[in-house]
């Protein structure tokens, strides 16, 4: 059962390394208190002491776990669960959400991760193996040492590690071997779900998962690039100043647009984009299904290139 | 001075998307010989009437003469009497008497205004224009395999909104807590595609949800649904189902499919009826009964919400609510309503 609560504290009861630049924090609920029931698949929210809020899928539910990678190039979350938390320290989390969940009547399921992504495969890896399901886990790691949890990966059934520099070579054949009707799973990097969405394109829709966290943060800078919009069928050309939305830049020219939500969760702007180079910021579609389909949501997203020519 | 014509007067919706459009506006059961159905379809007025050759007839609900309602008369010899000065048209809509003077042959111009009718899937469906598409597929109503249940009628306020409900998965453990999903653990909705098609309009890949009771059997079940919003006012589903428990497995089978073809009869911009009727294959099949009893319930769920909405008539530019990804299929009928520059009964 869900819970309408939505947000809770938690106390780390534990803290150990589980990796390189990966620990994992146990989270216990306060005394008297309870969490609510989670499934595999579920992330949740940690509130950060400034204000700004980071999404960890849970690696188990009772006690909560989650895996942290350090990313010293981040925005700071997962350096200060790092560096400045420790053990007996209170923590403010939100409750449990899955858009990840394992359908329950899969006969077959392939789980594919990289990364610190293995988290929730590994949740659901341990579920599916404990209902004595069918069930595959491949991990695509660097090295050992950059693995989560290695020595307790290696060496188990029904559980592969591929140490591939970095490179995700063998997924294509994977998922082409697997038997029609199995469920594929996968989380990792961008580009590793990139990769995946393409291999997967003509797979049945409801066989195919993936977890993406969102919206999808970019390097700082490119956000408050200049953009210069051209717009095919009006002939208009706009400027997109720094710190304003393409969506806003067209709007103020009195372009009549259909939009709705402005942050890139609807759908409602998406726009065919005839050249330029977009950087997909929303989670209506994934980067590749945009590129596909040459289309752009304006409200978040951007331009790689200096220019971007509109079917508007 | 320019002159407004009765017929302008009285003609209700003008847009051109809808006129030329089939209309469901009864089941054919409601149709009998002897007796006069009157209606009303996008403001106007309208009778049915069945002639004893079995052909129903969909004629304004006026006299030509002095304008008196056709539905206030009666049936006598295969011809529709009006209650006012006996005029009595035939089945092709002539008037074969005036009893003023019985001996003269009435005037041409003395003819019903007829609209085109025809019956299918046990639907009366009428339109006043020249519709470009036919009536659009429901391919179960032709296979054996399936049982077909009529449900209905159930009245709406808007049409629009009926249809986009119908249409709409994330509201099941709300609307419907305990039957269509769980309201204390609603699914959630994983990105769907919709695309648009030539005859069949909109349509969906699957949608999956966890229904715990989502079918006649009364067993929780997993459904996905595949829509199809085959025109403005009408959609479809077809829903695969898996039964959850292994000890309910014995109550279906892997090909078990319940689908459902929905009609809407706008009546004006603020009032609709919608007909339904359900398709299904199980082994074993569920009554008839059990099939409407669980329908009347849904759909009486739906209108105590959907009539709640605001404003009626349906705002069709898509910044004026707000909408989630999650809705994409309800985006893509707003969006498309507007393109075919609908402007009865929207915003």
């Amino acid at each position: 059962m869900c819970s309408k609560q939505s947000i809770y504290r938690a106390t780390v009861s534990a803290k150990v390394a589980a990796g390189r630049d990966i620990v994992l924090l146990t989270l216990v609920p306060e005394a008297g208190d309870s969490l609510p029931v989670a499934q595999a698949g579920a992330h949740i929210d940690v509130h950060l002491p400034d204000g700004g809020v980071r999404q960890y899928s849970l690696l188990s539910a009772s006690p909560y776990q989650i895996a942290v990678k350090n990313v010293r190039d981040g925005r700071g979350g997962s350096r200060w669960l790092h560096d400045d938390v420790r053990e007996g320290d209170v923590l403010t989390i939100g409750t449990p959400r899955n858009n990840f969940s394992l359908r329950p009547d899969s006969s077959d399921v392939l789980l594919l991760a990289g990364g610190i992504g293995v988290t929730a495969l590994l949740f659901m890896y341990r579920q599916l193996t404990g209902q004595g399901r069918n069930v595959h886990l491949h991990y695509w790691i660097k090295s050992s040492a950059d693995a989560l949890l290695f020595d307790q990966l290696v060496g188990l059934e029904h559980v592969t590690l591929h140490e591939c520099g970095g490179r995700v070579v063998s997924m294509r054949s994977l998922i082409a071997q697997c038997p029609a009707g199995t469920d594929v799973y996968c989380c990792g990097p961008t580009r590793m779900l990139e990769e995946f969405a393409s291999i997967t394109r003509d797979l049945p829709p409801e066989k195919v998962h993936v977890e993406r966290f969102a919206p999808v943060v970019t390097a700082d800078g490119v956000t408050d690039r200049p953009c210069h919009l051209k717009l095919a069928r009006s002939g208009m050309e706009i400027e997109a100043e720094p710190g304003q939305t393409l969506l806003e830049a067209l709007i103020a020219a009195g372009v009549d647009m259909d939009y709705s939500c402005e942050e890139g969760l609807c759908g409602a702007c998406e726009t065919r984009v005839l050249a330029g180079q977009p950087l997909h910021l929303d989670t209506v579609r994934s980067p590749a299904e945009h590129d596909r389909l040459h289309t752009i949501m304006p409200c978040v997203s951007r331009s790689r290139s200096d220019e971007l020519t509109l079917d508007l | 001075m320019a002159l407004k014509s009765v017929s302008e007067e009285l003609s209700g919706c003008t847009d051109a998307a809808l006129i030329n459009e089939w209309h469901a506006v009864a089941y054919s059961t409601d149709i009998e010989k002897g007796n006069i159905l009157p209606l009303t379809l996008l403001g106007r007025d309208l009778i049915l009437w069945r002639s004893d050759s079995g052909e129903v007839h969909a004629w304004d609900d006026l006299c030509i003469h002095r304008g008196a309602r056709l539905s206030k008369g009666c049936i006598a010899n295969d011809t529709v009497v009006c209650p006012y000065h006996g005029w009595r048209y035939d089945d092709t809509g002539s008037c074969v008497l005036i009893p003023a003077a019985p001996d003269e042959k009435p005037m041409k111009k003395a003819h019903a205004i007829t609209h085109s009718v025809q019956e299918k899937y046990g639907f009366v469906w009428v339109t006043y224009g020249k519709p470009a598409k036919d009536i659009p597929p429901f391919p179960e109503w032709d296979d054996p395999e399936y049982q077909k249940v009529h449900c209905g009628p159930y009245t709406f306020r808007s049409g629009y909104r009926a249809v986009e409900n119908f249409m709409d998965p994330s509201h099941f453990p709300f609307v419907h807590a305990g039957v269509n999903g769980i309201y204390d653990c609603p699914d959630p909705i994983p990105p769907y595609d919709v695309e648009m098609t030539e005859n069949e309009g909109l349509v969906t890949s699957e949608v999956r949800v966890t229904q715990p009771y989502g079918d006649p059997r009364e067993i929780p079940v997993t459904a996905y649904y595949a829509y199809k919003c085959l025109r403005p006012l009408v959609s479809y589903f077809k829903k695969r189902l898996v039964i959850q428990r292994p000890e309910d497995q014995h109550l279906g089978n892997e090909a078990d499919r319940f689908c459902t073809f929905l009609t809407v009869q706008m009546v004006d911009e603020k009032t609709s009826i919608v007909r339904i009727c359900c398709a299904t294959n199980f082994d074993p099949q569920p009554t008839e009964a059990e099939v409407r009893r669980r329908q009347d319930i849904v759909y009486a769920q739906d209108s105590a919400i959907v009539d709640t909405q605001r404003p009626e008539r349906i705002p069709v530019d898509l910044r004026q609510e707000l909408h989630h990804r999650s809705d994409l299929l309800g985006q893509k009928y707003r969006k498309w309503l507007q393109q075919l520059e609908i402007t009865y009964g929207v915003l």
